[in-house]
């Protein structure tokens, strides 16, 4: 699905973001199988209706599939952070070196095979930690904005889908969440605090 | 109602929402017994650093150590510590990239046991050294003298490594838990810990988007943790490969630790599972077949342990060098035979016994063998340390060395320290991951299941690789 | 039973087009290189039996890597190597070819070991050539007895599938190889019990026996020099050589056979993750040995690395580490050259050149200590043509008698599969 992946994914992501601060208008389908909640998201896709937020309490294939989500940027956070590491080692440690240049155990002030050890160290340790800054980034989160359309069952068994009809179409996504086989749909969804974080 | 189907890996796990029970019922109020163990732990971290504080204000004399035995029970302790925490990272990252089956359920406690491992193991060259207090000059910082650490020396390479291991561990693991944590803000009514959960949470609300960039996130960070695994224990072996101390300077070390790593640390997963799961009631998460795969690792990597003493033997033999060849006569003939026999037996011979499948899936005769593992482990690097320093090149230098009482209260306090945070981290964070199980177990379904499609099932190929390709 | 109902879905009819070109190739190259290497030995016995011991430790290595692949992704039950699985034990003919090309190295060993001319006082008890002929035979017999047996357990269920499909030429052979049938369950049920046992059995074989060979045709050589690491490290070489010869053979494969909808590209990907993870770990095998040895600085350490990182023989040197580590690791970091054909056609065949040159770099430094001039000629090549057709025609041996995927699925492997068709229903849905 490579062509219609990257597509999806732009204005999807764009309008998921919209959908979260308007959620007040929105409509939430809570289903208690991962099956009905990808059958509903296909649908409102199906009827040209994008700003679609699934919610699960494990990873699925079925809702990333049905969502025609793209590809995690997440991969170039870890590129870029462990590139630097290794160019950071390696320039730490002839730096510091040639700074005292001090011939210890007969080897070079530059020597390679050493830094090569301390090089690799920091490429991991950079890596990993632009791999959570960049993760957090694509997340939003932490989320300032603890008001949030949200259930507490969708870290147990239940999953959901929550979306904002454009104007005068709120009956139709009503119809098509409950054919998919929503236990409940809520509109005028209420705001779940998931708590106050505190920075 | 949605259908539920029993999954192979756990049977008896009913569906999500008795993993979310299951799981986040160690999370309710401790009874007494924890305090009892607790207060035991606790009391024995006092205990142990009224002892390190006595050996600061009195000397270093309060330790067995001195010339030519300068390493002994402290760098005996911490590799043995170092060496525990390697499991946890090879459970959740490196079974994780081969996509072993039977890790979801085991994956949280191993890499709790890393984090705490690594902490433990951190402390010990920092009693090591005579004045703790300066133990930052180790740390490559901008001072007015103008010195810099010696980036050739492999005890700085060390600093390294341990500390990016502690940081990079540390991360996965909480990062692993957010999902979960999550979870356990949803269902906690205790105020403290809603206010814990939500403040590690960071706002998770299992959004399509937060999985599937936090599904990455997790690949990557695996994929940077493996190689990072084998560094470690790596570089441990080389504060004593480097030097031309016969016994320490052989090319195998690298691997060989780090087999021995792996080794000891399963080992003490198993340990530390086995009663967890007893007291809390999880025997359908942590199931025989769990067991099993983790002892055929631990025969694995004590196959691999066993053909490097071997080798060792042998080539100190085949060398010709007379300061090899005595240095490993001593080993088994010497003032520490019975240490090296421990490591031998306990090692070596002992962990032949998980050949047998009956023996694999026998949870007191396996808590046994890696007991035995322990101790062998811990006695491993005894003998490699102290026998080679004890009987190095010239006689007249060869003196023996006998642990203090300071030496041996530090190491059951290096025990007390790891269990204290142990038994905090079970009964404060969740102990057994609840997304990553929900992963392996059929997902609750709204509608009937869909039909296997002709041939879907036998023509393997093709099936597996659309998996693949999503 | 559903499980094996596949075979016929398997383009069984198509497995026989191949072997007709290898047929064609093998002999000639086996007669050139025949040439070649009578010729070699003739004119330069020494140079003409050192390039004889470097091609049959590269060719020997390569496919005893690739039979500890099958090995270990039959123990492990990884699903994903399922399509690639056969490939892999298809090297297993040439394995008794190699056993047979050892015995010319211990005839022909004055030529080759330094020891002889010159013993090392003390150390005749090991480097005696009795005890190196026996104990090599030996252990090495051992292992090739078991990769033929592990391959025998793990087609003859298979065998039994399509014993009356095959043509009639091969009727005779598949009745011999079938005898005692016990019924297909029974044998599917006893090939798994056996593969059971086999499997880890061979592993342990092949470190044992790959082990002693890289202390004896390795290390001897520089008979001064000893490592502890030597072994892992020519064994773990060995099978990055395995995997990048499997991944190889699944592309020829794949395209010859047209078997494009059962090797997906996942597959390849999984083969080129094994190809990178493999590449990673012989790097960090190569340095864990150097920078012990640069370290300690001692003599006799270091004569073994002088002697490669000098003058002739630093250029091959450079040539091995660019073609078996950083143009495979940087190749096979990203994903789309582990999912291409071509590209990572291109890359195994490069990991094969440099372990060929690595394999090279263990043996000629240490027989020509102080050489001006790089000893690489039309020997060589000449000797590896010859080993390339045995091994052309142990592949199209194989290839025209059994079915080049595995039909039959051990009992624990339609467990798991059963598990993981749950994990993910809808795993099947339509794509785009």
């Amino acid at each position: 699905m490579a062509g219609t992946q990257t597509a999806g994914a732009d204005d999807s992501g764009r309008l998921r973001s919209d959908a979260a601060s308007q959620a007040r208008r929105g409509t939430l389908g809570v289903f208690d199988g991962v099956d009905a909640a990808a059958r509903a998201i296909e649908r409102l896709r199906a009827a040209k209706l994008r700003g679609i937020t699934a919610f699960s309490p494990m990873p699925s294939h079925d809702l990333e599939h049905a969502l025609h989500a793209g590809e995690s940027p997440v991969r170039i956070f870890t590129l870029v952070g462990g590139l630097t590491g290794t160019a950071t080692g390696f320039a730490l440690a002839s730096w510091t070196s040639l700074r005292w240049p001090l011939v210890t155990g007969g080897k070079p002030i530059i020597s390679i095979p050493a830094w090569v050890i301390i090089a690799f160290e920091l490429t991991i340790l950079f890596g990993a930690l632009s791999t959570v800054l960049g993760l957090f980034i694509q997340m939003r989160l932490p989320n300032r904005n603890v008001m949030q359309v949200y259930d507490p069952r969708f870290t147990s068994d239940h999953f959901g889908v929550l979306i904002t009809p454009p104007a005068g179409r709120a009956a139709e996504v009503r119809q098509i969440l409950h054919e998919s086989g929503a236990t409940e749909i809520r509109e005028q969804v209420e705001e779940v605090s998931v708590g106050e974080i505190p920075f | 109602m949605a259908k539920t189907i029993r999954s192979e890996t756990h049977p008896d796990v009913t569906g999500f929402a008795a993993v979310n029970r299951d799981v986040l019922k160690l999370l309710g109020k401790p009874g007494r017994g924890y305090f009892v163990l607790l207060a035991v732990a606790v009391a024995g971290v006092g205990i142990g650093l009224l002892a390190w504080g006595n050996q600061i204000v009195t000397g270093f004399g309060m330790s067995g150590l001195g010339s030519p035995v300068g390493w002994g029970v402290y760098i005996t302790t911490f590799v043995f510590w170092v060496g525990i925490a390697h499991s946890g990272t090879l459970i959740s990252a490196v079974l994780y990239l081969f996509r072993a089956r039977w890790r979801q359920s085991i994956y949280r406690t191993a890499e709790a046991m890393t984090v705490f491992a690594v902490m433990t193991a951190g402390l010990f060259p920092i009693i090591h050294v005579g004045r703790p207090w300066l133990a930052y000059y180790l740390l490559p910082y901008p001072n007015q003298r103008g010195i810099w650490p010696n980036f050739r020396s492999p005890l700085l390479w060390d600093v390294f490594a341990v500390s990016t291991y502690f940081t990079v561990s540390a991360t996965f693991f909480l990062l692993g838990m957010i999902p979960d944590i999550a979870a356990a803000r949803d269902a906690t009514t205790v105020p403290w810990r809603k206010k814990l959960y939500t403040a590690l949470a960071f706002g998770w609300r299992g959004t399509e988007r937060e999985w599937r960039h936090f599904t990455k996130a997790y690949l990557y960070l695996a994929a940077l943790a493996t190689p990072l695994v084998l560094s470690v224990h790596s570089v441990v072996s080389w504060d004593f490969a480097m030097s031309i101390v016969p016994g320490w300077h052989t090319t195998i070390f690298a691997p060989y630790f780090v087999a021995g790593a792996i080794f000891s640390g399963l080992a003490m997963v198993i340990t530390l599972v086995i009663p967890l799961r007893k007291v809390f009631g999880l025997e359908a998460y942590f199931t025989p077949r769990h067991f099993d795969a983790m002892a055929k690792l631990v025969l694995v990597t004590s196959m691999i342990v066993f053909y490097a003493y071997l080798t060792e033997f042998f080539m100190a033999w085949y060398s010709f060098e007379t300061p090899e060849r005595a240095i490993f006569w001593n080993r088994i003939t010497g003032d520490y035979w019975w240490a090296t026999w421990i490591m031998l037996t306990c090692n070596g011979i002992i962990p032949m016994l998980l050949w047998s499948p009956k023996i694999r899936r026998n949870i007191p005769a396996l808590f046994t063998i890696t007991i035995f593992i322990n101790i062998g482990m811990w006695f491993e690097r005894f003998v490699i340390i102290v026998t080679s320093l004890a009987h190095e090149y010239e006689p007249w230098q060869w003196r023996n060395y006998a642990p203090s009482p300071t030496e041996l209260i530090l190491l059951a306090f290096s025990f007390c320290w790891f269990f204290m945070w142990f038994l905090l981290f079970i009964r404060l964070l969740p102990a057994v991951s609840v997304a990553e199980l929900k992963e392996v177990l059929p997902p609750p379904l709204r509608f009937r299941r869909r039909e296997a499609r002709p041939g879907d099932g036998a023509e393997a190929p093709a099936r597996r690789a659309r998996a693949g390709e999503e | 039973m559903a499980h094996h109902a596949s075979h016929s879905e398997l383009p069984l009819a198509r497995l026989h087009r191949l072997p007709t070109a290898l047929r064609a190739a093998s002999p000639a190259l086996i007669g050139l290189g025949g040439i070649g290497l009578v010729a070699a030995v003739l004119l330069d016995p020494d140079r003409g039996w050192r390039a004889y011991l470097v091609n049959w430790l590269f060719f020997m290595s390569v496919a005893q890597g690739a039979l500890l692949l099958a090995a270990v992704v039959s123990i492990t039950k990884g699903l994903w190597s399922r399509p690639i699985r056969r490939f892999a034990l298809s090297f297993v003919g040439f394995l008794p070819i190699a056993y047979l090309a050892m015995v010319p190295l211990f005839i022909a060993a004055d030529h080759i070991f330094p020891w002889i001319a010159a013993p090392i006082p003390g150390k005749d008890a090991w480097l005696n050539v009795p005890f190196l002929t026996a104990r090599n035979l030996i252990l090495f017999g051992i292992l090739v007895a078991l990769d033929l047996a592990f391959a025998y357990y793990a087609l003859r269920p298979d065998l039994g599938l399509i014993r009356d499909q095959v043509p009639a030429s091969l009727r005779d052979f598949y009745q011999r190889l079938t005898g005692q049938w016990l019924g297909q369950e029974a044998e599917e049920l006893r090939s798994h019990r056996r593969l059971l046992v086999l499997g880890p059995a061979l592993v342990v074989a092949y470190a044992l026996a790959m082990g002693l060979i890289a202390w004896d045709f390795v290390m001897s050589l520089e008979p001064h020099w000893f490592s502890t690491l030597i072994g892992p490290y020519f064994f773990m070489g060995a099978f990055l050589g395995g995997v990048m010869a499997t991944a190889l053979l699944t592309l020829l494969y794949r395209d010859q056979l047209e078997l494009e909808h059962w090797i997906l590209p996942s597959t390849l990907h999984d083969l080129g993750k094994l190809g990178f993870g493999f590449t990673v770990f012989w790097g960090y095998l190569f340095f864990s040995q150097y920078i012990v040895i640069w370290y300690g600085l001692l003599p006799i350490e270091q004569a073994f690395v002088i002697h490669r990182f000098t003058e002739p023989f630093k250029y091959v040197a450079q040539a091995v580490g660019l073609l078996l580590f950083v143009i495979p690791f940087f190749g096979l970091l990203g994903v789309v050259t582990k999912r291409r054909p071509r590209l990572l056609a291109t890359l195994a065949s490069t990991s094969l050149v440099g372990l060929y040159l690595e394999r090279y770099l263990l043996v000629y430094p240490s027989l020509w200590i102080g050489t001006e001039r790089l000893p690489i000629g039309w020997q060589e090549p000449a000797i590896a043509l010859f080993f390339a057709g045995l091994l052309l025609l142990a592949l199209g041996w194989f290839a025209h008698r059994f079915p080049l995927m595995q039909l039959w699925q051990p009992p624990s492997e339609i467990e798991l599969q059963g598990v993981e068709r749950e994990l993910a229903p809808d795993e099947a849905v339509p794509e785009r």
